[in-house]
């Protein structure tokens, strides 16, 4: 495209100072901990891949963020469109739903999961009364409990930038479309879906990010507390005070984040510009 | 003119002398007021507790002001330390830090020359840490929810035929395989150091069953709607459970404490000793315990407690010769690589 | 999108919409009753309703204090966030694809990395700069930590506007900037109210940093949740929340009201997907 010009340099300069300085150099500060400075050594790191149970924590977060940023996506992405065909006035009420239970602290969620999931709790009582169940359905400490409570959190993280994206296709489009003669169907697969392309991407790559940083839900829903990074992470560096494995293992979490971020560049399109008819 | 000149002489020395009087307080009150201890503690009932039974005398004593806040974190300790920044002058830490952060020299090297620890738990008192409270982590149970009758060793919170109903278990390896160990038959005397894979032979049996929890508050929930039958569970401020039907057995506890301690660097160490020396004695230990479950570890406070209250603190004669006492110097070294073991066990 | 007949599709799509809108909403519904019990339990049907929970929290000043540093903190975050966000935004729109995807990995990685190992490290920096204890400091950090949301919303929001309008635009005489202003800026609208609120969110609920950064005299609401709630159950929290949420709810409603009304009074109710967000 253009060559960056003294606009760019301008926009940028703020924010790039700003997240270098209380960003970018305390992480440095961490990584250059995680090789043992001021000596050097990767200890840390071989620990790191030498000792199985790592690798399967690194796995199992990564599933489990990849399934709950997949389901987030299939509730979020119709719901988008539910609200993106709401008068504006409707539309706004529904959008300050969905943003509501952002005042909810993570904490006080989980122990309403807990009260609504468990054995003994209200969902299981409802269906034990209309006799649909004989036996409790453990829908927490497994993972349907987590999944549950992760999607809950999540879905607005799709829904708005999908939103966002749906509300920018100018709705004459849909009836340049319908008068070539597609059905409602077709114009959506064709038109309005790729048109919201970068509101999906965007969606899934801020819902991925934030479903890698759960453990507190993990821990008290699914009895899974150390099973997930971060939690490892927190554990090092709160109980045992190992610094630079736990900075070993946020380096290596960055690094395979800002994999899967390149792949996912590669892959999603981005934001399609409307050319000129 | 002769008059005026004696009375304004007269005042100027009035003045003078009064000036010379309230000099030393004037000099020595501003040093007075600014005399402030920083303390980091638990928050909750227990701190209110703390103040009632601690801060507040002391400050009267002494008129140096306690200064508190929550939030205890090694980490933030250690940032401290590191970058010579310490705000904290006084803490009340769990044996299982003390560990660590003597290990990682974060701590002063307490003056023994200014404490009487004679009528003190002698396995809380070293170095850096002196024993102000302990606690116990029990097999607590809902009695509702166990018709056939109440469980009293860790053999039988193991034995689910007898007792059916799901196990509360803390998401972690400390106390559990301890409690593992002993429902397998391991004497108390013999449980350090700790045979671990015995230990995760013995939790294969309880796996079925097994609730993980990580916070208190959601184990005394559970047990509370019957969620689980039982669990290990600390009580502590947590007046939770009061008027419901939940028992407690003191059969293989396990004792551990919290010490006071002195972050390194502090430049309040003269008055923290003072603070430490006051905390210690008999008539102030017994005191908290009107407010929190928490045993003392001065043999001298227990005549001073409500024998209601004594029969649930864990330091007590009766009860502390039931259970055993936590080893912070086993777990210090060990806790990262069995926390590997153990998260490996569970995800298998 | 209003037709006038309600086809099967649309009545499915409403009633999917309706059901994930009421899912998320479920925590919120559930707190409420919880916060009404006097029993120290979390209980969906309180076993013992009265009032003391709010009672504790309405005379008690500690509370109060605390709850207006943390809306205060999370209000200079948003601020923060949202200006040094959307300029980010904007200048790594006009990069080049490489260094696009540099800086935006850059400005993204404060939501990778476990803000743990961001407190650890940053602790020291902020110590030499005096900032422990400041709120000014916390909120910084929490920007830093919002700042993530911020570019992906607006930057996909970015990505969809149509270039053809910008061109227009100029090519009718308009200066770069009132074409920024005019046409850009009305657009990013809803980018811009959704990044705010989850900067606000993100600042709101933070306990790591905020645990880290705060001094024995400045706490934040998240971090004096987490110390009641460590060893006690207390229907407080669920107090908390629900005054919280009817607070937001009392805020944002009367904002939004009025913006319908200005928006109004510019030039009528304009059909299709314009939002008046």
């Amino acid at each position: 495209m253009r060559r960056p010009s003294i606009l760019t340099a301008a926009l940028l300069a703020l924010p790039l100072s700003f997240v270098g300085i209380f960003f970018v150099l305390p992480l440095l500060g961490a990584v250059a901990t995680s090789f043992g400075l001021p000596q050097f050594s990767i200890d840390s790191y071989r620990r790191l891949v030498d000792v199985g149970v790592y690798r399967s924590v690194f796995a199992k977060t990564i599933r489990v963020a990849f399934e709950t940023t997949a389901i987030s996506l299939l509730l979020g992405y119709p719901t988008a469109c539910f609200v993106a065909s709401l008068r504006p006035r409707l539309r706004t009420m529904a959008v300050g739903l969905i943003a509501l239970p952002f005042m909810l602290s993570v904490l006080v969620r989980n122990y309403v999961w807990m009260a609504l999931l468990q054995d003994t709790g209200i969902i299981n009582n409802w269906l034990r009364s209309w006799g649909l169940a004989d036996q409790p359905i453990r829908l927490m400490y497994n993972e349907l409990g987590v999944v549950i409570a992760m999607v809950n959190m999540l879905v607005p993280y799709i829904i708005f930038p999908v939103l966002s994206s749906l509300l920018a296709i100018p709705p004459d489009l849909r009836t340049a479309s319908a008068s070539l003669g597609a059905g409602r169907f077709e114009t959506f697969l064709r038109v309005t879906l790729p048109l919201t392309g970068s509101g999906i991407a965007a969606g899934c790559l801020l819902t991925f990010i934030v479903a890698l940083g759960f453990y507190i839900t993990p821990a008290m829903l699914g009895g899974s507390g150390q099973m997930m990074i971060a939690s490892l992470i927190a554990f090092n560096v709160r109980e045992v005070l190992n610094w630079p494995f736990a900075f070993a293992l946020a380096t290596s979490l960055l690094a395979s984040t800002i994999v899967l971020y390149y792949a996912y560049r590669v892959v999603a399109p981005r934001g399609v510009a409307l050319k000129a008819a | 003119m002769g008059t005026s000149v004696t009375r304004r002489t007269m005042m100027r020395s009035v003045a003078a002398a009064a000036a010379a009087v309230a000099a030393p307080a004037i000099i020595r009150s501003p040093a007075r007021a600014a005399e402030e201890l920083v303390f980091v503690g638990f928050g909750g009932a227990y701190q209110e507790g703390q103040t009632k039974a601690f801060f507040e005398p002391f400050e009267r004593e002494t008129g140096i002001k306690i200064v508190q806040t929550t939030g205890v974190e090694l980490a933030k300790l250690r940032a401290q330390v590191q970058s010579k920044n310490i705000e904290w002058d006084l803490i009340s830490l769990p044996d299982r830090l003390r560990y660590t952060a003597q290990h990682d020299g974060l701590l002063e090297k307490l003056d023994y020359g200014r404490l009487d620890t004679r009528d003190l738990l002698p396995e809380t008192v070293s170095d850096f840490c002196v024993g102000g409270i302990t606690f116990a982590t029990q097999l607590t149970y809902n009695k509702q929810a166990l018709p056939a009758g109440e469980p009293g060793t860790w053999a039988d919170f193991w034995d689910t035929a007898k007792f059916p109903g799901r196990r509360g278990l803390f998401n972690g390896p400390v106390n559990t395989l301890e409690f593992a160990l002993l429902a397998d038959g391991v004497p108390k005397d013999k449980l350090y150091p700790i045979d671990v894979p015995r230990a995760f032979k013995s939790l294969d049996k309880l796996k079925r069953d097994a609730v993980w929890w990580t916070q208190f508050p959601q184990a005394g929930q559970m047990l509370q709607s019957k969620e689980i039958a039982m669990t290990p569970w600390t009580r502590g401020p947590g007046l939770i459970l009061d008027g419901q039907p939940i028992g407690v057995s003191f059969e293989g506890a396990a004792i551990s404490y919290e010490g006071w301690v002195i972050p390194r660097g502090s430049r309040k160490f003269d008055a923290a000793m003072k603070f430490i020396a006051f905390a210690l004695q008999p008539a102030r230990q017994a005191e908290l315990t009107k407010y929190v479950v928490f045993g003392p570890t001065n043999r001298k406070a227990f005549p001073l407690v409500d024998p209601k209250v004594a029969a649930l603190l864990a330091s007590a004669p009766e009860n502390f010769k039931k259970g055993f006492l936590v080893s912070g110097d086993w777990w210090g070294p060990n806790l990262t690589k069995v926390t590997e073991q153990f998260t490996e066990w569970r995800l298998k | 999108m209003t037709g006038p007949v309600k086809r099967p599709a649309d009545l499915l799509l409403a009633l999917v919409g309706c059901l994930v809108i009421g899912f998320l909403l479920l925590p919120v519904v559930v707190v409420v009753p919880m916060s009404f019990n006097g029993a120290p339990l979390f209980e969906i049907i309180p076993s013992r309703p009265s009032l003391v929970q709010y009672e504790r929290l309405f005379t008690s000043p500690e509370w109060f204090d605390v709850l207006w540093r943390s809306v205060r903190v999370a209000a200079l975050a948003m601020a923060i966030a949202t200006v040094t966000g959307t300029l980010a935004a904007l200048g790594t729109m006009r990069l080049g694809t490489k260094s696009r995807s540099v800086v935006e990995a850059l400005l993204i990685s404060p939501q990778i990395v476990p803000s743990i190992v961001i407190a650890a490290s940053a602790y020291y920096v902020f110590a030499m700069a005096g900032l422990i204890g400041s709120m000014a400091g916390i909120a910084i950090m929490h920007a830093v930590l919002a700042v993530p949301f911020v570019v992906i919303l607006v930057l996909s929001r970015l990505e969809s506007i149509d270039p053809a309008l910008a061109q227009a635009s100029a090519s009718l005489g308009a200066s770069p900037f009132h074409t920024f202003r005019l046409i850009t800026v009305p657009q990013l609208r809803l980018a811009f109210v959704a990044s705010g609120v989850l900067a606000f969110h993100v600042s709101f609920d933070e306990v790591v940093l905020a645990l880290f950064l705060s001094g024995a005299r400045t706490k934040t609401l998240p971090v004096k949740l987490w110390d009641s709630i460590l060893f006690e159950v207390s229907p407080l929290l669920p107090a908390i929340s629900t005054v919280v949420i009817v607070a937001s709810v009392l805020i944002v409603v009367p904002t939004m009201w009025l913006q319908n009304r200005s928006g109004r009074a510019k030039g009528g109710r304009r059909k299709g997907s314009e939002s008046t967000v």
